[in-house]
């Protein structure tokens, strides 16, 4: 029989003593009142007591569970405020069309084509990867819709190249995505076509691929639970209790609800609705965003935040930018939206109590969403709602004081502030003048801002660890490169960014980020004292030995509570999701 | 004609092949053309102090007009930046790494922002008759993408290797390529650069006689008062014997009856329309092809059998 549910409100029965007492623990609360403790009391999931084993004995009563941390580090749960499990999972487990061949001749091409039709027989859509152009050039064919339509001409059929620049589609595919010569392409990509015609010939490049993802099917809810389901088992027993899934629709949605009421769900997550459809299609954009999103929210689970993509990259330089970019008389970068359309966006998400998080690399575009903020303060007052500069890449001096002003959480993302081969090529695009304050947490923090790490897999890695050891040191951890980018700030820091920080962006500080009494228990115990050696190539290599959320145990490494019959719901190692990182 | 679109040489080649000789080579040949040369770095270029007019940040000038750059992360960026340098630049010759595959470069070219700025002239893809076939794994594949990319097959060090591995080169290059062996990354001007001439005679194919490159390649002119089919057109371009290197000039189609001027070397063909043409009722083709080459009887009859007949009209 099911569980009965618990929830507590102003009149329900409390008991008198606690379930659990952690005791003997190094405890780094981050309360400033009481900043470190030896033991804390657990009662229906909240604190109710932090202090010394010797100060909680009343609460010890005949069914409290007591846990001797032998001297280990605790201290609240971290905080991931950006990031994409299902963007970097969903792929590997969608079952499409892998031909399995570094080069495949258009010959095996075509065999691995009709035997993926001949197992998924219908008339659905044979999307996969990959093909090259060389060995059609080899075999003296042009690679396109022609060549695809004489191998499939009934279904619809979409086809990567293996350098990732070209989708190869046959002619169902472009009639079903409703392309044909007068389609206009994409600001960010073409459609190739024939100079005389202007037909397109087959080969969608870059951007143009989400004109032909607009018109498949979505990707299964069951591919996107797992992908979300082993995104926060790795999160949970990496000590991550918050995070932010940023980008969703009514399908990741779906599959968040469905881990959250199989009780999988370890993390409490904010999901961000897509604004717009360059990712994936948001088909109930407008039903979740007046209303439908309530359907799926939990204590682990809201959906209360927007995302959108503001500016580009830095690698295509489409970053937006307050004066040229290097070398550049007059290229600022492009915005994907007028400033006009997001002034009114946020003042009218901000006044449904919707969070706007907005994808700013440039700081031409967090200048420009910081005015759109304003504005929406001047009109709506102070909503409550803290809205959300996302990567903040490079921020204008002037604008370090406006995250505290108008309560704009600074979020950061570790793709590149520290030096790595693809960190000291990509952003050296930025110019030395800007590459010294890229990723200025110590600006915004001395500001009085918020300032949050978002790890943004896969751009950079979901571990949580790696980017709290180079917040402090902005440095390499894998090697002794002296090289640093940007400005380093303290361990004590950075601990506040990760947990007291992260439960302001989530909008749960009077709940989580500290060991205070009152508040969730969302804490976790590691293996060493972060304050016992230097930093680098120390701090990431840190293991997680037991997770709570809600003061429920979500992961215990080494079944230590097993035994006192608390069974976590991840135990082991964390799973491997990535590849070793240089 | 409104503004040319400035033409662009792609080249690539595996590492070592023989690259930073050629854009040496081409450096060189600039003389007074507005050639810009994008490298992976110029401190590889063998650039005379003397000649070097002005150096900014990643920009070496050149007395003789060339200017020299580093490829940057973003090539659309800078491309898009270098279309608006005045005096307006003839031609750019991108080098691709050694370890990349050139299509990324081509794709780059072909974005609707560029597209009505420059034109890809051709990718010479350079290729080392001393270790191409001794590549494997992942350097092989690379190299092949290289020169499934090319247009022109530079095959250089041939002094290096024998007739055997001569000919076994040529095997595994396909016989479909236009290929033209080198040594020291030797490249004849008139395979990379234009030399325009100019229809002189009435006659349908006429050898146009010609001064630098008379010992290697011979050129012709077509030219008649005649609309082409296109498909067929097409047809025959792409089955033109591999000692044919470059065809270019106007045709007139019948879709439409308009004109289009035709640039056609390796696989590639290009057209682009040419509103204000005078002529627009005379197509006129120029050929530049390996000196020797015989096959230009069937090459006349292949092309009037692209004409538009009289029955064909009606």
């Amino acid at each position: 029989m099911a569980e009965s549910d618990n929830f507590t409100s102003t009149h329900s029965t409390q008991g008198l003593y606690a379930d659990l007492i952690l005791a003997n623990g190094r405890i780094c609360t981050q309360d400033p009142a009481n900043p470190w403790a030896e033991a804390v009391a657990i009662r229906d999931g909240k604190l109710i007591g932090v202090s010394s084993l010797g100060q909680l004995e009343a609460f010890k009563g005949p069914n409290t569970l007591l846990h001797d941390l032998q001297g280990a580090f605790c201290m609240p749960g971290l905080h991931d405020m950006h990031t994409h499990p299902d963007l970097a999972l969903a792929p590997r487990y969608s079952d499409d069309l892998d031909v399995g061949i570094e080069d495949p001749t258009p010959e095996q091409l075509r065999e691995s084509i009709l035997a993926y039709a001949d197992s998924h027989p219908g008339d659905g859509w044979i999307y996969g990867q990959y093909w090259v152009r060389y060995t059609f050039r080899e075999a003296g064919l042009t690679p396109g819709r022609a060549w695809l339509d004489s191998v499939m001409p009934d279904r619809p059929v979409a086809l990567l190249d293996r350098m990732w620049g070209t989708m190869m589609v046959n002619s169902k595919a472009l009639q079903l995505a409703g392309i044909d010569r007068h389609t206009a392409d994409p600001r960010n990509g073409y459609l190739e076509r024939d100079e005389l015609t202007a037909e397109p010939t087959g080969l969608m490049i870059d951007g143009a691929y989400a004109m032909i993802h607009a018109a498949m099917p979505p990707t299964p809810v069951s591919v996107l639970r797992r992908a979300y389901r082993d995104g926060v088992h790795f999160q949970s027993s990496r000590g991550v209790t918050s995070s932010k899934y940023v980008h969703v629709c009514e399908q990741r949605l779906q599959a968040l609800k469905e881990l959250d009421d199989s009780g999988e769900l370890t993390v409490r997550i904010e999901a961000a609705i897509s604004w717009q459809d360059d990712i994936f299609p948001v088909r109930r954009r407008w039903e979740l965003l007046s209303g439908e999103r309530h359907y799926y929210r939990s204590a682990r689970l809201s959906a209360n935040a927007v995302k959108f993509h503001f500016d580009g990259t830095v690698e295509p330089k489409s970053s937006y930018l307050l004066t040229p970019w290097p070398q550049e008389s007059s290229w600022r970068g492009k915005l994907n939206l007028t400033p006009e359309h997001i002034t009114d966006m946020v003042v009218d998400m901000d006044k449904k109590g919707i969070r706007v998080i907005a994808h700013c690399t440039g700081d031409g575009a967090s200048d420009v969403f910081l005015d759109a903020v304003a504005e929406a303060r001047r009109r709506n007052g102070f909503s409550g709602v803290r809205h959300q500069c996302a990567h903040s890449t490079l921020l204008h001096p002037g604008n370090l004081p406006r995250f505290k002003e108008l309560n704009v959480i600074a979020e950061f993302s570790p793709a590149a502030w520290y030096p790595t081969p693809f960190a000291s090529g990509a952003r050296s695009g930025y110019g030395q003048e800007r590459l010294k304050r890229i990723y200025d947490f110590k600006g915004v923090l001395e500001a009085g801002g918020t300032a949050v790490m978002g790890t943004d897999w896969p751009v950079a890695s979901i571990d949580p660890w790696l980017a709290l050891e180079t917040m402090v040191t902005r440095q390499n951890p894998w090697n002794d490169d002296p090289a640093c980018f940007g400005d380093p700030i303290s361990l004590e820091q950075a601990l506040s960014v990760v947990t007291r920080n992260g439960a302001v962006a989530m909008g749960l500080e009077h709940s989580t980020g500290s060991l205070e009494v009152g508040k969730s228990a969302d804490l976790i115990v590691i293996d060493r004292d972060l304050f016992a050696a230097p930093a680098r190539n120390y701090i990431h290599r840190t293991h997680v030995l037991l997770t709570f959320v809600e003061g429920q145990l979500v992961y215990d490494r080494h079944g230590a509570l097993a035994p006192a019959g608390l069974k976590a719901v991840w135990q082991g190692e964390p799973p491997v999701l990535e590849g070793k990182a240089t | 004609m409104s503004t040319p679109r400035i033409a662009v040489t792609v080249v690539s080649g595996f590492l070592g092949a023989g690259k930073t000789t050629l854009l040496n080579r081409m450096v060189q040949r600039a003389q007074g053309r507005r050639l810009a040369v994008i490298v992976n770095d110029f401190g590889e270029l063998n650039i005379d102090a003397a000649i070097v007019s002005e150096v900014t940040d990643a920009v070496v000038s050149l007395q003789n007009g060339c200017i020299c750059c580093t490829v940057q992360e973003d090539l659309l960026a800078q491309l898009t930046a270098m279309a608006q340098m005045q005096p307006r630049l003839e031609r750019i010759v991108i080098e691709c790494s050694g370890v990349s595959d050139p299509q990324r470069i081509v794709q780059t070219l072909a974005y609707p922002q560029l597209r009505s700025q420059m034109q890809l002239d051709m990718v010479i893809t350079v290729v080392d008759a001393t270790r191409h076939l001794q590549l494997e794994g992942e350097y092989a594949r690379l190299a092949r993408a290289q020169v499934g990319a090319g247009d022109l097959l530079l095959l250089n060090k041939t002094d290096l290797v024998d007739a055997g591995q001569l000919q076994a080169l040529h095997d595994a290059l396909g016989h479909r390529t236009r290929i033209h062996e080198s040594v020291q990354a030797q490249l004849p001007d008139a395979l990379w650069l234009d030399s325009e001439p100019e229809p002189r005679s009435a006659k349908p194919l006429t050898p146009v006689s010609s001064d630098d490159h008379s010992e290697m390649f011979s050129s012709w002119t077509w030219q008649q008062t005649a609309t082409l089919n296109v498909e067929r057109l097409r047809g025959w371009l792409q089955a033109l014997p591999s000692d044919v290197f470059r065809v270019k000039g106007l045709v007139v189609l019948a879709q439409g009856s308009a004109a289009h001027w035709l640039q056609h070397v390796g696989s590639r063909s290009q057209f682009s329309p040419a509103t204000d043409e005078a002529m627009a009722n005379v197509s006129r083709l120029v050929f530049i092809a390996r000196r020797g080459f015989n096959g230009w009887d069937a090459l006349e009859q292949g092309l009037q059998a692209c004409t538009i007949t009289e029955g064909e009209r009606t």
